[in-house]
């Protein structure tokens, strides 16, 4: 747009500037040629006729910018400044009428007025008769004539601000469902929530957009189609699983029974997590106000009362508007990833103005830098050979990362020294309830 | 070991005969699994695969508990529960494969009194046929069609089916399992001193957290969530009463609708 602006204008000034340039030296070229030709009219005129008449003739031929007089004396005043100026009116003068030369002519200014002043924008030509007498001609300048020019200049600026303010405004008109539809593509998340385009403006900007809400109803579909057969297939691998946990109460060996257990209770976890991940963002849950805070109490006291190490500080509130059962597997797998691999978590929640942040920290190795944002692939495990054997199926924080950032917040992670990953998740406020809890 | 004394008093408290249990599921393995581990800890145990098999059972016999899968061929546990519920008050205990918390309240909703997603933990499921007996054979019905569904105090509001918490402003307080359970207790009984011990046992209602600490530890979490600001331990200025030497007493007036 800015470069659109600045090309038009730059394209118009530099026209202008050459269009008057020209202009003016073809006028004052075509004013001197028709300049010239008047006053040796007038000179032949005065000179053929009789002395008595000549004063009348001059008056009749005068007219516009020229005034005529006769008289026995040369009015005009040559000075060196205007000889350069006025050179070529009196070269073409003398072209047309060669006897000039002999019979005297003098182009320059008018006398000077008593206060010793000389009006400029007069050229006083003085023309011998051959008879001692003279015929004094007063030209308005010719610059003076056409200052139309600045006119011109003025009328044609305003038109080229009136074509851009048009163009300007044509190309926001056509332009702003292409912003729509980029934004739209942006939001889109597969759920029932993103809302679809409307379908107006220009014709290939209406295509785009019928074309755009087919896609959004067409991976919509799919997602939906995705989620059914995994319901079938969870379905599926947890009677089993349950069938295993009946089965195990029968073993004498506990040793044997408790790792039997553990296993099924990491297949479920791994089936849970597959299954939040497929779900992806078309969670059946009514997003409602709730308290991030006392979701991450309840979060954190858990696993303390298991002997982990997390603390939960600072005074934030985080009154937002969201899923409340996403939420939490959000952060259950952040807090657990920080336990897992730091052995401990430091978990703080500050509200700020529209919004709310909460930091999780751990002492474990980090994510090497390059691999900072890979982390968030689905099934993406961080580099085995350094890592123990962790367990999980590599989705922990692509279902956080999804769940946050559909409740349009952001997750960034950030390599601490000397060791340790925190983990910043910035959530917005509910404005609602801001506002209740203002008035 | 507290496992095996707590097995021999499967039987429900006033009750003549042994517990009947009927187990629905169309999975013949994990039906006859349940059925035998139910036996083991002292109940009496049918088993159907289907609605149909379902609705014999129930006008031949004595039915006091259903355990009912959500899949099944032909009529769904859900359709099953709704008609169910028109007629009949006996509890249900609701198993599913989906486990998401929308299905939960769904079936809760329709009237089922406890809800287990598969893989459920044995233990888990005697647990909660045994808190479900206890509940409906104090009230005498089944849980949901007894207590009121909303309970209010202050402006906060308890949904009792779905065990939410919301305070004046309308936004949900998420509670542990315990610190729920805790402020059920509480609001059945208002300003009146409830001992650690009373409280232990509501809280031991479920086993689902199996690492519960102190009442005192819990009643902290739960103060610090419905006395808004505050770190749990104000207690002048607390809805839930320290009583020395006796135990904590929930102060504000409480309304069931």
């Amino acid at each position: 747009m800015l470069v659109l602006v600045l090309g038009l204008g730059f394209f118009h000034a530099a026209s202008l500037l050459t269009y008057t340039a020209t202009l003016n030296s073809e006028l004052s070229a075509q004013d001197n040629v028709r300049l010239a030709e008047r006053l040796v009219a007038i000179r032949n005129a005065l000179k053929a006729a009789p002395s008595i008449e000549r004063e009348t003739l001059a008056h009749q031929m005068s007219g516009g910018p020229v005034d005529a007089h006769w008289g026995q004396r040369a009015l005009a005043v040559e000075t060196p400044a205007d000889s350069s100026a006025k050179a070529p009116l009196k070269k073409l003068m003398t072209s047309l009428v060669p006897e000039l030369t002999r019979e005297r002519l003098l182009v320059g200014t008018s006398p000077p007025l008593p206060n010793g002043a000389i009006d400029p924008h007069l050229t006083m030509v003085s023309v011998g008769l051959g008879d001692g007498t003279w015929a004094n001609v007063s030209v308005v300048n010719s610059g003076h004539l056409h200052g139309s020019t600045t006119s011109i200049a003025m009328a044609t600026t305003l038109m080229a601000i009136g074509v851009m303010v048009a163009t300007w405004l044509l190309v926001r008109w056509s332009t702003q469902p292409l912003g729509a539809l980029a934004n739209a593509a942006q939001h889109f998340s597969g759920s029932a929530l993103s809302p679809s385009l409307s379908e107006t403006g220009p014709n290939e900007v209406r295509e785009a957009a019928i074309a755009f809400n087919g896609m959004q109803r067409r991976i919509r579909s799919l997602i939906q189609d995705r989620a059914l057969s995994l319901a079938a297939i969870s379905h599926d691998l947890k009677t089993p699983l349950a069938r295993l946990r009946f089965r195990i109460e029968d073993l004498s060996d506990q040793d044997l029974k408790q790792s039997i257990a553990d296993d099924i209770g990491e297949m479920e976890e791994m089936i849970n997590g597959t299954i939040a991940f497929l779900r992806g963002e078309a969670s059946p849950e009514e997003p409602r106000p709730l308290q991030l805070r006392a979701i991450l109490e309840n979060i954190c006291f858990d696993h303390a009362d298991r002997g982990h190490a997390v603390s939960l500080s600072g005074s934030g509130k985080g009154v937002l508007h969201g899923q409340s059962s996403d939420l939490k597997r959000a952060f259950s797998n952040l807090i657990q990833n920080a336990l897992k691999y730091g052995d401990i978590a430091r978990v703080s929640i500050t509200d700020a103005p529209g919004r709310v942040e909460v930091v999780i920290e751990d002492d474990g190795p980090g994510i090497p830098s390059e691999q900072l944002i890979a982390v968030f692939t689905p099934f993406y495990r961080v580099d085995q050979s350094r890592g123990r054997e962790t367990g999980g199926v590599g989705l922990g924080l692509t279902v956080a990362y999804r769940v946050v950032t559909a409740h349009e917040g952001t997750i960034k992670l950030t390599n601490l020294t000397p060791r340790g990953l925190r983990v910043v998740v910035t959530l917005p406020l509910a404005p609602t309830v801001q506002a209740a809890h203002s008035s | 070991m507290m496992q095996k004394s707590q097995q021999n008093s499967s039987v429900v408290p006033g009750d003549t005969g042994a517990t009947q249990v009927l187990v629905v599921d169309d999975d013949r393995s994990l039906q006859q699994l349940v059925a035998k581990f139910l036996r083991s800890n002292g109940y009496q145990v049918l088993t159907a695969q289907d609605g149909r098999e379902m609705h014999e059972y129930l006008r031949r016999a004595r039915v006091d508990l259903i355990v009912l899968d959500v899949m099944l061929p032909g009529a769904s546990g859900i359709q099953l529960l709704r008609e169910l519920r028109k007629n009949s008050a006996v509890p249900i205990v609701m198993l599913t494969a989906q486990g998401h918390e929308t299905d939960r309240i769904l079936g809760l909703e329709l009237g089922a009194d406890d809800y287990l997603s598969k893989p459920f933990n044995p233990r888990e499921l005697l647990a909660r046929i045994r808190s479900v007996l206890r509940r409906t054979s104090a009230s005498g019905t089944g849980a949901n069609s007894g207590g009121a569904r909303h309970v209010t105090f202050e402006g906060w509001r308890v949904d009792t089916l779905r065990r939410e918490l919301s305070n004046p402003d309308g936004v949900s307080i998420d509670l542990s399992t315990s610190e729920y359970d805790l402020l059920q207790a509480f609001l059945n009984a208002p300003q009146r001193v409830l001992t650690r011990e009373q409280l232990l046992d509501a809280a031991r209602n479920r086993i689902a957290t199996g690492f519960d600490r102190s009442i005192d530890v819990q009643v902290s979490r739960l103060r610090r969530k419905i006395d808004g600001d505050g770190d749990g331990t104000d207690d002048t200025t607390s809805r839930i009463k320290t009583i020395r030497g006796q135990g904590y007493m929930f102060m504000p007036e409480v309304i069931k609708t």
